[in-house]
């Protein structure tokens, strides 16, 4: 796909998609990002024209992550992976609460033999009343655990992801001991982001000491527990002194051709459920509705969105505009967004350089 | 057309992009010059995207 500046022609492909295949859920999260969302399923053939865009201009290496809503509540769920695993996608996430996570459906995905398929089961804490009210589900706990139990008779990849709050903060490394317990192979953690739900509940939010704090504790974990890949998708993970995650070999990270920590709508994107593009899942600037063009008018809208040409230009303002790590972080932004109203504003929880939390709205 | 260097073969997807828009007059290596309709002459550089290892790939991640 090319994308076109002012002064170049960016040249990339997708490495990920988002889909959330419904916008409906059996839980009440306190931080849902899909909260304003229509409570609908993706219609089955709206999915693989989803697909289709997405491999349209996909890397050799693409991965792609179902997600909800709660998609164990989508009833072509097997049909879903059926599909993306005939347009070659050999990596795939669903993302769940679990709840939902019965032995039959657990079987009969494992038994589309899909190369590489995680179950990505949310637990936010692990006190289980914690969680519980988190997810605003009683129960919701020990259906995961249950989740888990299930999971070992499987060739299916556990997976644990927790979003963490300033209340749940110190649970940072009880969280990655739970997920060896339970035998996950992936433990993802992040904060709460302002969007969605989370725009409206600010005690919910880290402050930049606590981001710092927060993504310490990650990075101890990381090289403390080397049997479980312990990671962190938040892109001030590199502003961190010793940072254990590298961003690949022989890179010049001040490169014009670079790009990493947030590469939001440049690597890849996500589609709610009534078939609205955005850069991604809490990113919520529409690029493109998927329902009312063709594949190749939906290609052609999005590389000349102008959101994704100021993402590819990476021009961003505030701390983030002068920033010595702008193209290895260049912060979250859709933690702009929700700050600042402006997704080209700078990251508000990073710790660098003070603290401008006057600036910001929240 | 005077084409002094020939693009690499991942560019093909450029040069039709181009023919579409522009009037294209060169591929020279990573840099390609533009003539629009109204002959309005621009030069841009062509930037092949790297994706850094452990970037943010929400996806799969915030839920």
């Amino acid at each position: 796909m090319i994308v076109e500046t002012t002064d170049c022609l960016y040249d990339f492909r997708f490495q990920h998609a988002q889909l959330e295949i419904t916008g409906r859920c059996n839980m009440r999260c306190q931080h849902c990002r899909a909260w304003h969302e229509a409570r609908v399923d993706m219609p089955l053939e709206l999915v693989k024209k989803a697909l289709r865009f997405a491999m349209s201009e996909a890397d050799d290496d693409f991965r792609l992550t179902i997600s909800g809503g709660e998609p164990l509540l989508h009833r072509d769920l097997l049909d879903i992976v059926t599909a993306a695993k005939g347009l070659g996608i050999e990596s795939m996430i669903i993302t769940t609460n679990a709840s939902l996570a019965t032995e039959k459906i657990l079987f009969d995905l494992d038994n589309l033999n899909v190369p590489n398929l995680a179950i990505q089961v949310s637990v936010d804490s692990v006190v289980p009343d914690k969680h519980d009210e988190f997810r605003g589900s009683p129960g919701a706990f020990s259906k995961a655990m249950t989740a888990f139990e299930r999971l070992r008779g499987t060739k299916l990849v556990p997976s644990l992801r927790a979003s963490l709050t300033p209340d749940t903060l110190p649970e940072v490394e009880a969280l990655v001991q739970l997920a060896i317990e339970q035998g996950a192979r992936r433990i993802g953690l992040g904060s709460v982001i302002p969007a969605g739900r989370g725009l409206d509940n600010h005690r919910l939010l880290m402050k930049p000491q606590q981001k710092r704090e927060f993504l310490e504790a990650v990075a101890y974990c990381k090289k403390k527990y080397p049997q479980i890949d312990v990671t962190t998708e938040d892109p001030l993970k590199f502003a961190l002194e010793d940072c254990p995650w590298d961003c690949g070999d022989g890179v010049d990270i001040n490169d014009g051709s670079f790009f990493g920590g947030c590469t939001a709508g440049v690597s890849g994107f996500n589609v709610d459920s009534e078939g609205v593009v955005t850069p991604c899942a809490v990113f919520l600037e529409p690029i493109v509705n998927l329902k009312d063009v063709s594949v190749e008018e939906a290609l052609e809208i999005y590389r000349t969105s102008p959101v994704i040409v100021r993402l590819a230009e990476r021009r961003f303002s505030g701390r983030c505009g002068e920033c010595h790590l702008k193209r290895l972080c260049g912060g979250c932004r859709a933690v702009a967004r929700g700050y600042n109203q402006n997704y080209l504003g700078e990251d508000a929880t990073c710790w660098l350089n003070g603290v401008s939390r006057s600036e910001c709205q929240i | 057309m005077d084409v002094p260097e020939v693009a690499p073969d991942e560019f093909s997807e450029l040069r039709c992009l181009c023919s579409i828009s522009r009037h294209q007059q060169a591929i020279i290596k990573y840099v390609v010059q533009l003539e629009s309709i109204s002959g309005e002459r621009m030069t841009k550089k062509i930037v092949k995207v790297k994706l850094g290892k452990n970037a943010c790939t929400t996806s799969g991640s915030y839920k």
